[in-house]
């Protein structure tokens, strides 16, 4: 395949934003956790496309190069904070809680965000790209550049975790209604 | 493989993708098709899974993210490589420090505070530097005015008496949270060298930023290297953003 054919697959900038800020500003918001910083991390990952984003080769990988990016961009933030501990879980040492679907189905944004605030930091990215995109694990491990049992063991950990938070958050109000 | 191992392989299991594929969650599979308790366990988990998956894919993105990137990526073609660079470090320097002013407090998706407000046009400096993406370039005021005025913008704004003294470089639109900001950019004139903007004016109805500076009040704030003014006259409210410390900031008052 000649250089030619391969730049003309390369989605245009306004293609590409339009097609994924979306997706990125959620897993942005999931890792950060205030629209502040997750808006400053999709546009630094467009910023970052806009100015190196011509050296990647495989114009399909342009998806999980902005994924990696984007959690690279937040790590990198993140440095001088914490220092995330890299650990092995090999089960779920715990119960999961009880919780209902329908109960799920009542969150608002705000009580899944007071949810996740509640999990371990270094769970938050497998989660969220665990929910947020069909991911093989494989394509999770190389975004998060993890190995994949510690991606499936994090994913597990994290889960546990976010539906133990979940049980033991109030239920949304819901509308009032008449009393009969 | 017992019940307990297909829980824990099941729990990472995702009905409809290549999952199923996977050799482990194939052995879990077919033995909660035997076993009723964890069959009944996987229809309970994987519908919880289905509910959480809809919750994340529902976070709410802020209206004008989309064309705040389109229109930095304008500026961004347009700088040479060395300033792409530094402004890559301020930037960078100014996520690090915004990231540990903001991270204790828990944020509603819409965040349309003045504080909110206020952080977005400083990073907006941060980011784009001394030579922002302006939609008219002019170093006449009246024009200004009268292309704010025109375009949805805010051409009855307010100058600050030392901010009379300076040249105005020109302005520009700039969306946030689905309101019109002003951006009205001005040469100081202290470094003779160069005509770049080095005074930042953003103007927004007072209204569209909760918790604005009151009438009569004026706060200075320094965000790295940025220094701040705000203040709310009439129905409208101001920032006032440049380089350099508050300090330098005072004088424009």
């Amino acid at each position: 395949m000649s250089h030619t054919d391969e730049s003309a697959k390369r989605p245009d900038f306004e293609g590409l934003v339009e097609q994924y800020y979306r997706p990125l500003y959620q897993f942005a918001f999931s890792l950060a956790q205030s629209e502040s910083d997750a808006c400053d991390l999709t546009q630094q990952t467009f910023y970052i496309w806009a100015t190196k984003g011509h050296q990647l080769r495989d114009a399909s990988k342009v998806k999980s190069w902005l994924f990696t990016t984007l959690h690279r961009e937040f790590l990198e933030s993140r440095r001088r904070q914490t220092r995330f501990p890299h650990y092995e879980l090999s089960q779920v040492d715990e119960e999961l809680p009880a919780i209902s679907p329908a109960r799920v189905n009542q969150l608002d944004s705000a009580q899944l965000l007071v949810a996740l605030q509640q999990i371990d930091a270094v769970y938050h990215a497998p989660v969220a790209l665990f929910y947020l995109e069909d991911y093989a694990y494989k394509e999770i491990a190389e975004i998060l550049n993890i190995p994949m049992g510690t991606v499936k063991s994090r994913i597990s950990r994290g889960i546990a975790q976010l539906q133990q938070a979940l049980a033991g958050s109030p239920p949304a109000p819901r509308p009032q209604k008449g009393v009969s | 493989m017992n019940r307990r191992q297909a829980q824990e392989i099941l729990l990472l299991y995702r009905p409809g993708t290549s999952d199923a594929q996977d050799p482990d969650f194939a052995a879990a599979l077919a033995l909660a098709q035997k076993d009723l308790k964890l069959g009944n366990w996987l229809q309970h988990q994987s519908l919880l899974q289905d509910a959480l998956r809809a919750k994340f894919r529902q976070i709410p993105v802020p209206e004008g993210l989309k064309e705040q990137i389109l229109s930095e990526r304008k500026v961004q073609t347009s700088l040479p490589l060395k300033r792409k660079l530094v402004l890559s470090a301020a930037c960078a320097a100014c996520i690090l420090l915004l990231a540990a002013l903001v991270l204790p407090l828990l944020r509603s998706h819409e965040d349309k505070s003045f504080a909110n407000f206020q952080s977005r046009m400083v990073k907006t400096v941060a980011r784009q530097g001394l030579y922002p993406k302006m939609d008219l370039e002019t170093n006449n005021l009246a024009e200004i005015r009268k292309f704010l005025a025109q375009h949805q913008g805010h051409g009855d704004y307010l100058l600050p008496n030392g901010l009379q003294k300076t040249t105005t470089t020109g302005c520009a639109i700039l969306p946030w949270q689905g309101k019109a900001v002003s951006m009205v950019c001005f040469n100081s004139g202290k470094n003779p060298a160069t005509n770049a903007s080095d005074l930042f004016l953003f103007v927004i109805n007072r209204a569209d930023v909760p918790k604005a500076p009151a009438p009569g009040a004026l706060s200075f704030a320094q965000t790295n290297s940025l220094a701040t003014a705000s203040w709310t006259y009439g129905d409208k409210t101001y920032i006032l953003a440049s380089p350099g410390d508050k300090a330098a900031l005072r004088e424009y008052f």
